[in-house]
């Protein structure tokens, strides 16, 4: 899975909590990652997400760093 | 002319007029026999209730009496005359006599002048009633000959393809017209002229021509050989009926299929059905030819590379090749390299066993359904607010509504037989809100008009339900009562303050969805205010990328307005394909075992382990975008496809086949040589739903028993062939027979717990939940508390889609379904079905068209930014300005040729129902389409 589509994916997740405050929306996005992503895309955007500007939002950025090793 | 004849089949189980509802009840005497029945029921009603069949023609218990044959006459005591039975409603204390000498005399009167104008030859296997009837007043001669005035040298109408319309077996009874009117809905027939001279028309037309859809009520309805299967005609009356269910759409009607021997004859709608009672569409009726297409393959192939001749080979090779492929890709690339889709169209206990294979023999949880691409924003919305992936009602329930919402759906073309039912509600008089882009049928139609259509732009569900919820709080309309004792306080307080946004107002939401505020505020209030207010909807939903979005705000408009949990509300999604609920019932989710438990949850792993032996994985697998874009990446190497066409069914075919393409090892389950077939390694033979033993799911949560007819023209059963690929890879798996399958699932999913085949077969069918809490089913749901405890609201902020019009692409591309085919075509399109659909038509707005010099007819080229497609151009006004819409039923036309690989946020559900195109005339006649640079 091209990273660029995992970006957007988990951006678009995050956009559409808009309605909960950053914290909340930060734990959601990373609970639905969990939930419904299988590790291995979980894995391919936390590399991304460490090795620089992948451009996800602050939010789901936040969210990928919370997640647990995959 | 002697009379001798067998009855005909179809008068023995008709009690001659509906049940009457009511709690009050008269009793009367028939013919000795005391009688207690609901008031206003007939008295020829009554009498059946007795175990005594009156003589009837006009008469039939799915339509309202008329009282024009006056066969059924009986005497009553202390009256004088003889009334007709059927039109007589029962009074207290009343003496009937259903035989006598007047009554008999004057029956057997009636019975010889129709028959002095009948075709003596139109009885074959006591296939008409009229000699049925004769022969029960024991009228054994005809006095009169045929040389009077008679309508015997009329033509007949064979336009239709399925059945002939033969006006000299037509005793004018209007049972069909009254069929049409009152069943089906679409008042295609007439009685023209007056006395002798009456003669049953389709309008002043052929049928084929006329307005009739080809649904086969009429005929179902006919008592004479007037009106019949042309199957029969050819083949003879059928001799045995095996009941099953149709393959075809999610309502999932029930079917007796007549046999003649080996040779399936007909389909006849059961009245017993729970879905259907009684009625039909032209699909399920009569669209069941390609089951046995000479285009079937019915031996396993193999090939090395997809470039190779296919090779027929035995089930064992076919096996052995599959088993041993998966198995070296595994070790080459690590378990999770291979995974699974299942179908839809397959039936529970096929669908349960591929999954079954999936996590148990191939180790992980890369299973996904054909669901994922229609319904799974449903499964996610409605777990998130209700507790559990179902519609909340049975389609009876519509029989109680005052008010429908109907969005994004089209029911008389995708849904027809539940359509039907809506209909006939809203000639009751019910209220219909349709909101859908296009002007479906439904807005207007015979004797029914929406109080409001509106015509949101493609993408703006969210937009629209926000601001008809917004209506409902600002306006004072939350139904607090419910609100206070069914659902969570705090979510509700949460989502309350979120919808009263200005930002959600009507009047702000206007310039997104297009639609008047007034006109979305007069529809909130209606459905707010009704009684009992119901929300049904499609694909015109889910398929966005907010699609989960939406179904969660449907459910919260349904919660703060109290509609559900009793008959006449609730929110109902339309399931496109038979066994959508059941495939998504049976665990194919990658997240889900089944029963919709997450992988995660350590009791439930446990309880699989216990029951497969096997350990189970806790996280879930890929879904089917996932697998494709593994598949190009390489780390996604062997796909086993259930009875699906993913190369013609999924968005972005560009990108599909690149996967299919790059794939080692594909391995394609189905009936014919699909599209996606052409990328495989291995074909197996699938059975169709006549060979089929096992149950399908419908809409309204409905397990139905599909029965086999014949014997598996593959030499295999469909769940037999992944057992065999599970025990050759090293995990033994095997069933005597299909309803061990169904007692597995009995015994890990608690809402199957109740369900067996003994069971099934006793009810007619159950609705899940099943089991010790509910042992007979669940017709509604939630009813005291929602499956979750209370209702959960979720507020639902608006994003607009990344799928914009803008220059470059300036018009928007919805898609849909049409009555006669059946989504990629692959079934309908092997019947005569295509006569009335022979190709996909690109719909738009005369001005539209008139800007780039289009007109009616032309063919015209249609892209996006991931491709083009060409397709013919037709003119109409049922789209707006700037929309354009397409069905997709036909290879050719390669509308997802354009759709792109936008999803809904939640799911990864493909936005087929926005694309920004651009179209222009296309001077060629290319029916090649060409695929633009990505
Ligand atoms: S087939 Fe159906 S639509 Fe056509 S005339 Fe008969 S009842 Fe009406
Ligand atoms: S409405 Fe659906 S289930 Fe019923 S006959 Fe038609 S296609 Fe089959
Ligand atoms: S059956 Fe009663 S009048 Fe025809």
């Amino acid at each position: 899975m091209s990273v660029k589509d995992l970006v957007r994916m988990a951006n678009q997740i995050a956009v559409n909590q808009a309605h909960l405050s950053d914290d909340d929306a930060v734990a959601l996005v990373a609970q639905h990652l969990t939930m419904f992503w299988a590790p291995a895309l979980r894995r391919d955007l936390q590399v991304a997400a460490e090795s620089g500007d992948t451009g996800l939002n602050a939010v789901a950025l936040r969210a990928v760093r919370q997640l647990q090793p995959a | 002319m002697t009379l001798l004849h067998e009855p005909a089949r179809r008068v023995l189980s008709d009690m001659g007029t509906p049940a009457v509802p009511g709690e009050s009840t008269v009793e009367v005497e028939i013919d000795g026999l005391a009688v207690t029945v609901p008031e206003g029921t007939s008295i020829m009603r009554a009498a059946a209730e007795a175990g005594i069949d009156v003589p009837k023609l006009c008469a039939t218990d799915t339509l309202k009496s008329f009282g024009s044959c006056r066969v059924c006459l009986v005497e009553i005591e202390g009256r004088p005359g003889a009334p007709a039975s059927c039109t007589t409603p029962v009074a207290p204390g009343m003496k009937v006599a259903t035989s006598s000498p007047k009554v008999d005399r004057l029956r057997r009167g009636i019975i010889e002048l129709y028959l002095s104008d009948h075709p003596a030859d139109s009885c074959a296997d006591g296939a008409c009633e009229l000699h049925a009837m004769a022969e029960t007043v024991g009228l054994t001669d005809v006095r009169y000959g045929q040389q009077g005035h008679n309508h015997l040298n009329i033509e007949v109408d064979a336009s239709n393809p399925y059945f002939s319309f033969d006006p000299k077996a037509c005793i004018v009874c209007s049972r069909c017209v009254r069929a049409c009117d009152e069943v089906q809905g679409t008042f295609a027939l007439t009685v023209e002229g007056r006395g002798f001279e009456s003669l049953i028309s389709a309008s002043g037309t052929s049928f084929m021509e006329s307005e009739c859809v080809s649904c086969g009520a009429c005929v179902q309805a006919c008592p004479t050989t007037a009106l019949q299967e042309k199957s029969v005609i050819e083949l003879g009356m059928p001799t045995r009926t095996v009941k099953t269910t149709c393959a075809y759409c999610g309502v999932g009607c029930s079917f007796d299929a007549e046999m003649r021997g080996d040779e399936l004859v007909r389909m006849t709608p059961s009245k017993e059905g729970g879905a259907n009672e009684g009625h039909s569409c032209v699909k399920g009726r009569f669209a069941w030819g390609y089951a046995t297409h000479r285009e079937r393959i019915t031996v396993p192939m193999v090939r090395e590379s997809i470039t190779d001749e296919w090779r027929e080979v035995s089930w064992d090779e076919a096996i052995a090749f599959t088993a041993q492929r998966f198995t070296t890709l595994q070790e080459q690339y690590g378990p999770d390299s291979i995974g699974g889709i299942t179908s839809s169209r397959c039936t529970n206990e096929e669908v349960f066993v591929v999954q079954k294979m999936v996590r148990a023999a191939f180790g992980n949880n890369n299973v996904d359904t054909c669901a994922r691409v229609c319904h799974s924003p449903t499964g996610y919305g409605l777990k998130q607010t209700f507790g559990t992936s179902a519609g909340t009602q049975d389609f009876k329930s519509v029989e109680d509504a005052d008010v429908i919402l109907l969005i994004g759906a089209n029911p008389t073309d995708a849904h027809p037989v539940f359509a039907s039912r809506m209909k006939k509600r809203l000639r009751q008089g019910a209220q219909l809100v349709v909101v859908d882009p296009r002007r479906i049928d439904l807005v207007r139609t015979p004797h029914i008009e929406a109080a409001h259509h509106l015509p949101l732009l493609p993408g703006t569900n969210v937009a629209m339900v926000n601001a008809l919820a917004h209506v409902v709080v600002s306006e004072g309309l939350v139904d607090r009562e419910f609100v206070a004792s069914r659902c969570e306080d705090e979510s509700f307080a949460a989502w309350e303050s979120f919808i009263a946004r200005p930002e959600n107002s009507p009047e702000a939401m206007e310039s997104a969805t297009g639609v008047a505020a007034s006109e979305i505020r007069a529809a909130a209030r209606l459905y707010a205010t009704a009684p009992n207010a119901a929300i049904y909807y499609g694909l015109g939903v889910t398929e966005h990328s907010q699609g989960s979005t939406m179904v969660m705000g449907m459910a919260n408009l349904a919660m703060a307005t109290g509609n559900i949990g009793r008959n006449g509300v609730g929110v109902n999604p339309l399931r496109g394909q038979n066994n959508v609920q059941g495939s998504c019932d049976m665990g194919s989710f990658p997240h889900e075992f089944s029963g919709y438990r997450h992988v995660s949850d350590d009791t439930v792993r446990v309880l699989f382990e216990d029951a497969w032996g096997r350990e189970m994985r806790a996280e879930p697998g890929l879904r089917i975008p996932n697998m494709f874009d593994a598949a190009v990446a390489g780390t996604f190497r062997g796909l086993f496809v259930q009875g699906e066409d993913v190369a013609q069914s999924d968005p972005n075919i560009t990108h599909v086949t690149a996967a299919l393409t790059a794939l080692d090892t594909l391995v394609v389950q189905d009936l014919f040589l699909n599209e996606t077939a052409k990328f495989a390694h291995v074909f197996l033979p699938g059975t169709s739903f006549l060979e089929k033993d096992g149950t399908f799911t419908n809409a309204e949560r409905r397990i139905n028993r599909v029965r086999p007819v014949m014997a598996p023209k593959t030499g295999k059963d469909e769940w037999q062939v992944a057992c065999d690929i599970a025990t050759a890879m090293g995990y033994p798996m095997g069933y005597d027979e299909a309803s061990q399958i169904m007692d597995e699932i009995a015994q890990v999913t608690p809402t199957f717990s109740g369900v067996s085949f003994a069971h099934l077969d006793e009810a007619g069918s159950l609705q899940w939940p099943c089991n010790d809490a509910a042992p007979e089913g669940t017709p509604i749901m939630h009813v005291d508390e929602f499956v979750r405890g209370k209702g959960h609201f979720v507020p639902t902020p608006y994003v607009p889609t990344d799928e914009k019009a803008n220059r470059k692409f300036p018009l928007l591309l919805t898609t849909g379904r049409i009555l006669s085919q059946y989504n990629v075509g692959a079934q309908t399109r092997r019947t005569a079905n295509v006569e009335w659909h022979s190709e996909d038509l690109l719909e738009m707005h005369e001005a539209d068209a008139a800007e780039r010099g289009i007109s009616e007819g032309d063919w015209v080229a249609l892209n996006s930014r991931v491709g083009e497609t060409h397709m013919r151009a037709h003119i109409t006004d049922r789209v707006p300005q700037g929309v354009v819409y397409t069905t997709f039923h036909h290879p050719e036309s390669g509308a997802n040729v354009v759709t792109t690989e936008n999803s809904d946020w939640a799911t990864n559900c493909p936005e087929y129902k926005v694309t920004a195109v651009q179209m222009r005339p296309a001077n060629a006649v290319d029916p090649h389409r060409v695929r633009a640079d990505a």
